[in-house]
């Protein structure tokens, strides 16, 4: 009984990294040890940083009404477990609301203020101090009930070719997840490292970002940030990444 | 392995290259062309019109013939064919190169210029799940960039000359 399955073992072990990328398999194992040791490293990781300045936005009074988050929410520990459960389902406005459009809705509706830009430091901050209360939850979101049409487009996004290139997500992060694309080791796609530090960007970004530099590179149209079509495929891409521990701020390549 | 076209590409039959030396028939062509383009909201403009024989694109897609040196520029240059980023290449670049599609180095041995250029054209026609792109088409495609929109991703000219460099690359270097 045994030895068919010593052999299996011993065959997928000399295959070693050509094995292709298949499940939930995070970035993070696709970083060596180094890289790893970067993103473990709470004083040296360079995303630290914006959890720092986060803590200093979080306190801040600003807008109109000279609130800060913490009048309202206490410290931002009481955010534990938010990010891993976004994209969600909001019910009141039908449709889906993300990390960074929660961030931006209480900066304009609750204190009166200008909502930060998509990928600024200022939006960046708050939403990586957010995601890092919830370091080391699984990736859970809900995607039966009044999110089942939204996810069934993300489904169908991921899978559609796209671009002048005409590749689509699935394409790469499903059928050739674990080849090289020139220099690089192609992920499984998962999103559970998000916001997040990529050396090919020298800086932060968030999952809208990382969803707008793939369809860049074959040359599609974007998609705008806060669209219905944008956060169904975030909603997917969770979906996908399901059970993997959220990481932020991870590192990549 | 001879496919019929995909359906949505049709244009490209219509317009074949037996028009090419013809030119009465080319007028004709072309006035076709631009009768279509005029009537579909889609652009469909292929880099040339082509006919595919089997495996093969016999037809030059270009008038000049192809030239070897361009063709390893097309190939290494990251705005035109890139094929680097899939491909192991006798390049500089190709110290970096990607593997999600065959090693290229002694590809003249295996394949001729017909066959060539239809893979470079036209590869989906003989594998409609391949990753590799239509480097000759551009009808059919979903959310192009508007930059890119209605342009094939290289010219006829652009593939002529990598044929001819790719036609000629018979020896592998190995890994050191
Ligand atoms: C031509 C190949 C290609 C296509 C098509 C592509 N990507 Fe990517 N993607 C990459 C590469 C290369 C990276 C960087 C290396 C990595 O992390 O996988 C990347 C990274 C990512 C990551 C980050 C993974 C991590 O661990 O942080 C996500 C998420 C992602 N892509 C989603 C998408 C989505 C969504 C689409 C479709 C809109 C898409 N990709 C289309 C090549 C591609
Ligand atoms: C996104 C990945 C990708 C890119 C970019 C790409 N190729 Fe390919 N290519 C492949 C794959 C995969 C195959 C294997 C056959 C198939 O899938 O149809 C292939 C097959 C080929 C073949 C046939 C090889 C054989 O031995 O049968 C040739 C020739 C070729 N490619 C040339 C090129 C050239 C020239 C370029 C750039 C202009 C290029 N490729 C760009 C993925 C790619």
């Amino acid at each position: 009984m045994r030895h068919p399955l010593l052999l299996l073992w011993l065959l997928l072990a000399l295959e070693g990294q050509a094995e292709p990328l298949t499940g939930q398999v995070s970035g993070y194992h696709l970083l060596g040890e180094e890289l790893q040791a970067l993103q473990d490293d709470a004083f040296a990781n360079p995303g630290m940083l914006w959890v720092d300045r986060g803590q200093r936005a979080w306190n801040s009074p600003a807008g109109a009404r000279g609130t800060s988050c913490r009048d309202c929410h206490g410290g931002p520990e009481r955010m534990q477990g938010l990010a891993a459960q976004l994209p969600r389902w909001n019910a009141e406005d039908k449709r889906l609301e993300n990390l960074e459009g929660l961030v931006r809705n209480c900066r304009s509706v609750r204190q009166r203020a200008d909502p930060p830009a998509y990928e600024s430091d200022e939006l960046l901050a708050l939403t990586t101090l957010i995601a890092y209360q919830s370091r080391g939850l699984p990736l859970t979101v809900a995607v039966d009930g009044p999110a089942a049409d939204a996810f069934a487009a993300g489904r169908d996004a991921f899978a559609r070719r796209r671009g002048q290139l005409d590749l689509s997500c699935a394409d790469c992060h499903d059928r050739h997840a674990g080849a090289r694309l020139r220099g690089e080791t192609i992920s499984a796609g998962m999103i559970n490292g998000f916001p997040l530090y990529r050396l090919t960007w020298e800086g932060m970004g968030s999952r809208q970002r990382m969803i707008r530099w793939c369809n860049e590179a074959v040359r599609a149209e974007p998609l705008q940030p806060d669209t219905a079509k944008a956060l169904a495929l975030e909603l997917f891409l969770a979906w996908r990444s399901r059970g993997l521990e959220l990481e932020s701020p991870a590192i990549r390549r | 392995m001879d496919l019929p076209p995909p359906a949505a590409s049709v244009s490209a039959p219509l317009l074949t290259c037996a028009a090419a030396g013809r030119p009465s028939l080319r007028v004709a062509a072309t006035l076709l062309a631009l009768a279509m383009l005029l009537t579909s909201a889609a652009t469909i403009a292929d880099c040339a019109p082509f006919q595919i024989d089997g495996d093969r694109i016999e037809q030059p897609l270009a008038e000049k013939v192809g030239e070897a040196a361009a063709g390893a520029r097309v190939a290494a240059d990251r705005q035109r064919g890139d094929c680097v980023i899939c491909h192991r290449l006798p390049l500089p670049e190709g110290r970096f190169h990607g593997n999600l599609g065959p090693d290229l180095q002694a590809v003249g041995l295996r394949l001729s210029p017909a066959q060539l250029r239809l893979r470079v054209a036209a590869n989906r026609h003989l594998n409609p799940e391949s990753i590799m792109p239509d480097y000759c088409r551009s009808g059919d495609r979903h959310r192009v960039a508007e930059s890119h929109r209605g342009q094939p991703i290289l010219s006829a000219q652009e593939i002529e000359d990598l044929v001819a460099w790719l036609s000629g690359l018979e020896a592998v270097e190995k890994t050191p």
